[in-house]
């Protein structure tokens, strides 16, 4: 095989060298196709640094110019703020289960279901992916607003006469918050379903398992990875959201990047928005250091 | 990959009337997931003043009243003008890094680490640092530091795909060149990009997607009443509910489909054409 034939070539001369032990190893061998990777990374990790990592920096800088580490302290002390964590805590954990849940047999169902039935589960959760988040949401509004679609729905059927007043609570958040996360979890873990091994399953039932055995020994297992991985993201991605309570949870209903907007566009207070915002970094930073040791969140192959 | 077929078979048959239900399911959620478009679709057609249900059909006032609109058109034209480059700097970023990343055997863990952590970064904070290091160089009437912000979040985008393509290709092909006396950057230029270019098209076409859509950076970095599409919905969205917001709903759900259109042209074109 010519690849092995080159890599061979490669490991020889390393060999031959026969390098006396050193504290630094020298550089590398160069790649035998004498692409020097450090010229292509050069570009994209300055970018890295200036343009993503420099206004984090900024950003601290701003948060502890005032009064210094005391803010982060004051900031917890603030009756609004500990409201609005709570509630985004509560929120993001309520839409992961939920998402973790509904997406693993949806995620399943595109696998099992019949050909063409997968096919337009598929379309439609694409579609779902692909359409802009605020105009998703903005139908939800429209559904929730008084006198909107439901409350009228509600009317015609006869239930109540009265407005539901959904708009402007948590409990209107939830379905919204799960439609508009649902891809991010169901898309990684339908690309795990799809390497599933069929003998196990086979195995499975040969040796007599039941069919709720089957899903508890055999497939749940297998999936086990992409779905901490995809409930990890999930959970990130809600507790940081923000055009979907801002919309529909509204001034009486803050979350964290509710708060955060309010402070930053209302009250003109960029310092203690940014000891928000650095708030919320920390947290979803821990998250990902935590998570990131056990599995990779790194989507292995897209879905697009 | 296993195959489809086969997997489906032996799903059915192991998970038995469990397969069954979890369909059922699934078809419940498609609706559920279809809920916002049947409303919004209706309601943007309509020729009402305010937002009613059941919309009556027949008039196209509210597009026209989005193109006669000279803010909704400065609107549009912000978006196109923001999104080019967007799509421009965040190719170059992710195909640079994919192809780095690829070739290189030291620090792979941390780099994929700096290219993925924009996805999982809470936009909001990174807006508003943002925010702060243009007001520090005084660039805050300028459109850059919105440009290179969605750049750096889109960027990821383009690098999984680029990823994905470096995965998908013969890695034969540039260790052939080399052996036939290439140098690195003929090996570049002449075998990886030709070879990734439908991954590179595609990592383009869904960061300009994305820059079209993006909302939070265009939100916190736009000056009063100078915001991109997006923008300009949000703010008639919060000032007063009208259906333009619908017609402009539709338009951004069309340059969406047109886009994942001219996607899967450029696959299936490209994917064809001999090499």
């Amino acid at each position: 095989m010519a690849g092995g034939g080159l890599t061979d070539v490669r490991h020889g001369g390393a060999a031959m060298a026969a390098p006396p032990p050193r504290f630094w190893r020298g550089p590398r061998a160069a790649d035998p196709t004498g692409v020097q990777p450090r010229l292509l990374l050069l570009i994209p990790c300055a970018a890295g640094v200036l343009f993503l990592l420099l206004p984090l920096v900024a950003l601290t800088a701003r948060a502890i110019s005032g009064e210094g580490v005391g803010g982060f302290v004051e900031v917890f002390g603030d009756r609004t703020f500990t409201d609005a964590l709570e509630r985004t805590l509560v929120l993001s954990a309520v839409v992961t289960a939920g998402c973790t849940v509904l997406g693993t047999v949806y995620a399943l169902a595109l696998v099992a279901a019949p050909r063409l039935l997968g096919f337009a589960l598929l379309a439609v959760l694409l579609s779902a992916f692909w359409i802009s988040l605020l105009v998703r949401t903005f139908g939800w509004v429209l559904l929730f607003q008084p006198n909107g679609v439901l409350d009228q729905a509600v009317r015609d059927l006869g239930i109540t006469n009265t407005s539901l007043n959904l708009l402007q609570t948590t409990k209107a958040m939830y379905p919204a918050m799960i439609h508009v996360i649902l891809p991010f979890f169901v898309l990684p873990v339908y690309a795990a379903c799809r390497r599933l091994d069929p003998s196990l399953l086979r195995a499975a039932q040969s040796l007599g398992a039941r069919p709720l055995a089957v899903l508890r020994h055999v497939v749940l297992p297998q999936l086990r990875a992409s779905i901490l991985a995809a409930s990890s993201l999930v959970f990130m991605l809600s507790l940081a959201f923000y055009v979907t309570p801002l919309l529909i949870g509204g001034p009486s209903q803050l979350t964290i990047a509710t708060l955060i907007d309010r402070q930053f566009n209302q009250q003109f207070d960029l310092a203690s928005a940014a000891t928000m915002g650095l708030v919320l970094l920390t947290i979803v930073l821990a998250i990902y250091l935590l998570v990131d040791r056990f599995v990779s969140l790194i989507p292995g192959s897209p879905a697009r | 990959v296993t195959d489809p077929a086969v997997l489906r078979m032996s799903l059915r048959s192991a998970l038995g009337p469990v397969s069954g239900l979890f369909t059922g399911a699934a078809v419940v959620l498609g609706l559920f997931l279809l809920i916002p478009i049947a409303i919004i679709f209706p309601v943007s057609l309509t020729g009402d003043l305010f937002l009613t249900w059941p919309p009556d059909l027949a008039s196209s006032r509210w597009f026209e009243t989005i193109f006669e609109s000279p803010a909704w058109l400065d609107a549009i034209t912000k978006s196109v003008r923001v999104a080019l480059p967007v799509a421009l700097i965040s190719t170059l970023l992710g195909t640079l890094a994919a192809l780095g990343l690829a070739y290189s055997h030291r620090w792979r863990r941390p780099l994929q680490t700096l290219f993925i952590a924009p996805l999982v970064l809470p936009i909001i904070t990174y807006a508003l640092g943002l925010y702060d290091v243009s007001q520090r160089f005084n660039m805050t009437g300028s459109v850059w530091p919105l440009i290179i912000g969605q750049a750096m979040l889109a960027a990821p985008i383009v690098f999984i795909v680029v990823s994905a393509g470096v995965a998908g290709r013969d890695p034969l092909l540039p260790r052939a060149a080399a052996s036939l006396g290439a140098p690195g950057r003929v090996v570049l230029w002449r075998i990886e990009l030709p070879l990734l270019r439908v991954s590179i098209a595609a990592g383009a076409s869904v960061a300009l997607a994305y820059s079209f859509d993006e909302i939070i950076v265009a939100y916190f970095l736009s000056p009063p009443g100078a915001g991109t599409l997006p923008v300009q919905m949000l703010q008639t969205t919060r000032e007063a509910a009208d259906p333009s917001i619908a017609a402009a709903s539709m338009l951004v759900i069309a340059v969406a489909a047109t886009i994942g259109a001219v996607v899967a042209v450029i696959r299936l074109v490209l994917a064809s054409a001999p090499r």
